[in-house]
């Protein structure tokens, strides 16, 4: 009985002396500041990603991931090391809110044909309705830019880049450079 | 190119009720609630009429800028290593005016009465406001280098601000024989662009290797003893230009304290050095009409809020971009357009009378030393105690031992960085 006052207590006292929610800036404040590199409100030229429109979860896992150092990066772990958790959620919130658009590319038509095919083979079970399908781990593949899309394809083949999702790098290790950049056209043709 | 067509614009605004042809909000005159000029329309000045009407369509937002086009000095060391043409670095007003209706004045502010809260132009024009955003850049300290001034700049230029000055030197470059001696004098802190005297030593020597110049040599003659990506930058010298680039620092005579222009000779305290090609970047200070309008120090540059950028000196006045002082950060492109968000941000705020947000800020700066090796900087910033500091733990410089891959993809950015913050602010 004496234990559950005194924590009762405690829990009173605890929650009187809650510290103010730290203030923070805004998501537009944070994201804006990003449109330099990434574009205005998330929209970029290539080969920089498009990320308007992203999923929230996977954003906010990948910023983690570059932080952190499991995604290697040539930039992007200075600059996430930048933000705080919350600051993090943030970005990600703001350019999850943001509108996805595929932008016109011109691409190789027989690249994006062999590219249908080995996407058919290899990738529609997790990158479902040609690319289009994106949820917390996978991202939207369908319209980015051909360029980014031949970049990170490029960067799980190499050995030195330890990408973090083992399963992509186990799948792409299949492909050669051609079929990869089959594979890149095919994407950045779906709209 | 950019994904944000005209379409897809319209498409992003939305929600607006009254819109007129464009998708922007129609406001009669009379219906705006506040008027912002903004003075300079560069990466800053720009940045902060876009980013204003984008906080709130029923301010008013006149931009001064006395050129037709905006030419970026970021990225013209390509134009003199031969990789891009003057015409992709170059960007019209028209899409600020169309898309977020700014309205472009293309004509020179002279004096500002802050007052009265007037600008006036060369042509004879006033422009009442209730906020003011001056955003000049730099000029250059006239003569603190012995016989460097504007006429000096027609034989040895500096090409510190892109355009004429960039195709002088350049034709200067091709002009020159193999086996010939180029000087850059790099100037003392704070200037615009820190590692921008030793990007272009990288990229001329790539035009002259390119060119069957290779026997050339350049000096760079610093009044410094360090500078900016400094080791990275000695690698990527040696790796691509070994024996090309040779750097001098204060401490061992570097200082260029006079010019002889027509004899394209410079003169440090113990050394006479004569060139067959000398750019000078000279020492720097707020653009002149900051000065003017009594807005700087008594060391040339703009005292602010750092978290408003409204000038600590005159009300209802802000200074952003190399002419201010903001804290730890870099004059930069980028930094520029970052603080110009900051300050829109806070105008919009204080025109409504609320508190100005929490700010955020960022930089990154790209250098290229090859067309496939690419360095940069980068740094997050945020507001302690009225000062901006940069986020300790975060940010930093490319490593040394980065992969031939990594510093291919490094420039490939900073290519594509250029791309994306000039659509930022033009498009």
């Amino acid at each position: 009985m004496r234990s559950r006052r005194l924590w009762s207590l405690v829990l009173t006292l605890g929650l009187l002396n809650l510290p103010t929610v730290c203030a923070q800036p805004s998501h537009r404040m944070l994201g804006d500041a990003c449109a330099g590199c990434h574009g205005t409100r998330g929209h970029s030229a290539s080969p920089m990603p498009i990320i308007a429109g992203l999923p929230e979860a996977y954003l906010r896992q990948t910023l983690r991931d570059y932080k952190s150092g499991k995604r290697p990066s040539t930039i992007m772990g200075r600059v996430a090391s930048g933000y705080d958790d919350a600051e993090i959620d943030a970005l990600a919130a703001f350019f999850a809110s943001q509108v996805w658009i595929s932008p016109h590319q011109e691409l190789d038509p027989k690249l994006v044909k062999s590219g249908k095919r080995i996407h058919r083979d290899g990738c529609s079970a997790c990158h479902k309705d040609n690319g289009r399908f994106q949820d917390d781990t996978v991202p939207r593949l369908a319209g980015q830019w051909r360029g980014y899309l031949e970049i990170v394809l490029e960067e799980y083949l190499l050995r030195e880049r330890r990408m973090p999702h083992l399963f992509m790098s186990i799948a792409i290790s299949q492909l050669d450079e051609d079929e990869l950049r089959a594979l890149a056209s095919f994407y950045a043709s779906q709209r | 190119m950019n994904t944000l067509s005209r379409r897809n614009f319209l498409a992003l605004l939305g929600g607006a009720a009254a819109t007129g042809l464009l998708g922007f909000p129609v406001t009669s005159p009379g219906a705006y609630k506040a008027r912002v000029v903004v003075v300079g329309g560069g990466y800053g000045g720009a940045t902060a009429a876009k980013y204003l009407r984008l906080a709130d369509p029923r301010i008013e937002v006149i931009l001064i800028e006395k050129d037709q086009k905006f030419i970026s000095c970021a990225l013209s060391n390509e134009v003199l290593a031969g990789e891009r043409t003057l015409a992709s670095l170059s960007f019209g007003y028209e899409p600020l005016t169309a898309f977020y209706g700014v309205s472009v004045v293309h004509d020179e502010v002279t004096q500002i009465d802050p007052i009265r809260r007037v600008a006036f132009t060369r042509s004879g024009q006033e422009y009442g406001f209730d906020r003011l955003i001056v955003a000049p850049g730099v000029t250059f300290k006239w003569n603190e280098i012995e016989g460097y001034d504007d006429a000096a700049a027609q034989l040895c230029p500096h090409a510190w601000y892109a355009g004429e000055q960039t195709l002088l030197l350049r034709r200067q470059l091709e002009a020159m024989p193999d086996g010939g001696k180029i000087y850059i004098a790099a100037p003392p802190n704070p200037y615009k662009c820190p590692p921008g005297p030793y990007e272009r030593a990288a990229l001329i020597a790539h035009y002259l290797k390119q060119h069957g110049k290779g026997r050339s040599k350049i000096i760079i003659l610093d009044s410094k003893d360090s500078f900016a990506k400094q080791a990275l930058f000695e690698e990527g010298w040696e790796r691509y230009y070994p024996g090309m680039i040779n750097w001098i620092p204060a401490s061992a005579d570097g200082r260029v304290l006079a010019v002889d222009a027509e004899k394209r000779t410079l003169y440090t305290e113990f050394e006479v050095h004569k060139g067959d090609v000398v750019n000078v970047i000279p020492p720097q200070k707020a653009g002149h009409i900051a000065e003017e309008a009594g807005l700087t120090d008594g060391q040339g540059w703009c005292p602010i809020d750092q978290q408003t950028f409204e000038s600590k000196i005159r009300e209802n006045v802000h200074v952003i971009g190399d002419a201010c002082i903001a804290g730890k950060m870099p004059k930069s492109g980028y930094s520029a357009n970052s603080q110009a968000k900051v300050c829109a941000a806070a105008i919009g705020a204080l025109i409504d009378g609320a508190a100005p947000p929490l700010p955020s800020y960022i930089n990154t700066c790209y250098s290229i030393i090859a067309p496939d090796y690419g360095i940069s900087v980068a740094a997050v910033y945020r507001l302690e105690n009225g000062e901006i500091v940069a986020v300790e733990g975060a940010g930093g410089t490319s490593p040394l031992d980065a992969s031939v891959w990594e510093r291919k993809m490094e420039a490939t950015y900073a290519r594509s960085w250029f791309d994306n913050i000039t659509a930022d602010i033009f498009e």
